[in-house]
């Protein structure tokens, strides 16, 4: 108890201390059922391993990209390349869809009652539905 | 196969997706690869190493033919359901040249969001690397285990396969069931599987993978133009692989019965991953009446964005002349194989 409150003042006081970063949120359709997921949840659809939810990717070169997918599968981009060849080339998926930045992602998620995507706090408006907050 | 079907397998989703761009509808169709270029020596002349069933291989002189392929796929979304694959791989394999094979060329149909059914050539999932161990980028090794991997040599399979997922308690698992043929042309003989059944249970928790396999069926080997007699084979492999904390590690036992004894074949590879480099080191062996033993040790460092470099050192221990090609008279092991590769995919 005593380091989770230490966790807690030691966050309040990096989150002053630090200048605003990106935030990274994960957003799906207004009207797809989940008011909230574990990033576990989130991390199998952008592994390959769920196929009930479409994932919408960010191109490889956004820093959000890699920040992403080190918060919520704790993978590096070799490493999440690496797992993907393993699925494509024995045609079991195929890649996510990229679009080119989070406005982007926000649009195809607003458009697609069954998409999923990760964007920029700052992102969000009324279209889309946020289910997770990256720490 | 011959390279023309090849190519024209290839250029296949092309001509659909030019049909759909002529509805005025956005190409769904996407061209991606892999490859490995890679140099492969030894410290002996008297004796050939190679992949399992490569005619040729590397002696002391440095050669690229042992670990280097290059492999071309094309995926085209008909629609929500339905889409096509085709894959061809270049590599050295019945002959001492560089030679191509159609690999995948499937339908798959989404039954739902966790069923699929494919149909036409599609992998022969045997073993836990099996369906890619061409695609070196995929791998941690630079080669898949010869002691367990030279029991199955074919990559495909002419039928069919089921692919069906279920959440089991915070876990995923998968059943593949596959049914059909399987030819592969190797180094002086050509493997017939008829007949294939296979069955594989792939249980995935988090970082963990934990996979059973079985497969049966009646193998027809030819050698030399002579057709031996039809066996009933069957191979069954548990495997366990994972990859949490930094930590990596792969490993597999696998029973192959029919011919002669049993060849029983296992191997562990650990690893640790220091940001981009990852060490690993491992032991193989193959029992029965072809038997080895490999030690290795290695890395992979994923030094650019979508290619890694690999150096791999083996200490090769066959009993006889083990899985090494044209063995001289008086040839014995232990035989130092030292391999560095680039692997990217596209």
């Amino acid at each position: 108890m005593h380091n989770m409150s230490l966790s807690f003042v030691l966050a309040a006081i990096l989150g002053i201390a630090l200048p605003a970063r990106a935030e990274v949120v994960v957003v799906v359709n207004p009207n797809a059922p989940e008011a909230s997921m574990t990033k576990e949840e989130i991390a199998q659809y952008f592994l390959g391993k769920s196929g009930a939810l479409v994932p919408i990717d960010q191109p490889e070169s956004a820093p959000i990209r890699a920040e992403f997918y080190k918060k919520v599968a704790d993978k590096d981009p070799s490493q999440v390349k690496a797992l993907w060849s393993k699925l494509v080339f024995t045609g079991r998926a195929t890649m996510p869809k990229e679009v080119a930045n989070s406005a982007d992602v926000r649009k195809a998620v607003a458009a697609n009652p069954k998409a999923i995507g990760y964007i920029d706090r700052s992102a969000v408006d009324a279209t889309v539905k946020v289910v997770y907050a990256a720490p | 196969m011959k390279t023309k079907t090849l190519a024209a397998l290839l250029a296949l989703p092309l001509a659909v997706s030019t049909a759909r761009a002529q509805e005025g509808e956005p190409p769904a169709v996407k061209v991606s690869g892999f490859g490995t270029g890679a140099l492969t020596w030894t410290n002996t002349n008297d004796a050939r190493f190679a992949r399992p069933y490569q005619a040729g291989g590397a002696g002391t002189k440095p050669r690229t033919g042992v670990d280097s392929n290059v492999g071309l796929q094309v995926d085209a979304r008909v629609n929500d359901w339905l889409s096509l694959t085709g894959q061809g791989i270049v590599r050295k394999l019945e002959t001492d040249a560089y030679g191509a094979t159609g690999t995948l060329a499937f339908a798959k149909a989404k039954v739902s969001d966790t069923l699929a059914v494919r149909v036409g050539r599609v992998p022969l999932a045997a073993f836990l690397v099996s369906d890619y161990r061409n695609v070196g980028y995929a791998n941690t090794m630079l080669r898949p285990s010869q002691e367990v991997y030279a029991q199955v040599p074919n990559d495909s399979l002419d039928g069919a396969d089921l692919d069906w997922r279920q959440e089991v308690g915070g876990s995923t698992l998968t059943t593949q069931v596959a049914y059909g043929r399987s030819t592969a042309k190797l180094a002086g003989e050509t493997v017939t599987f008829t007949n294939a059944r296979v069955v594989n249970f792939v249980l995935e928790h988090g970082p963990f993978t934990l996979r059973l396999g079985r497969d049966d069926a009646r193998m027809v080997l030819k050698q030399g133009g002579i057709e031996l007699p039809q066996l009933k084979v069957s191979f069954t492999a548990a495997g366990f692989a994972m990859d949490a904390n930094d930590v990596v590690v792969q490993s597999e036992y696998t029973v192959a019965r029919g011919f002669g004894a049993a060849s029983k074949g296992w191997y562990v590879m650990g690893g640790y991953r220091f940001g981009k480099v990852l060490p690993f080191a491992s032991h193989g062996r193959l029992t029965g009446d072809v038997a080895q033993r490999t030690d290795s040790v290695g890395v992979r460092w994923d030094a650019f964005r979508s290619a890694d470099i690999k150096f791999q050192v083996d200490r090769v221990r066959p009993e006889g002349a083990g899985l090494f090609n044209q063995p001289r008279p008086g040839f014995r092991g232990p035989v130092t194989v030292g391999a560095v590769a680039v692997d990217f995919v596209f």
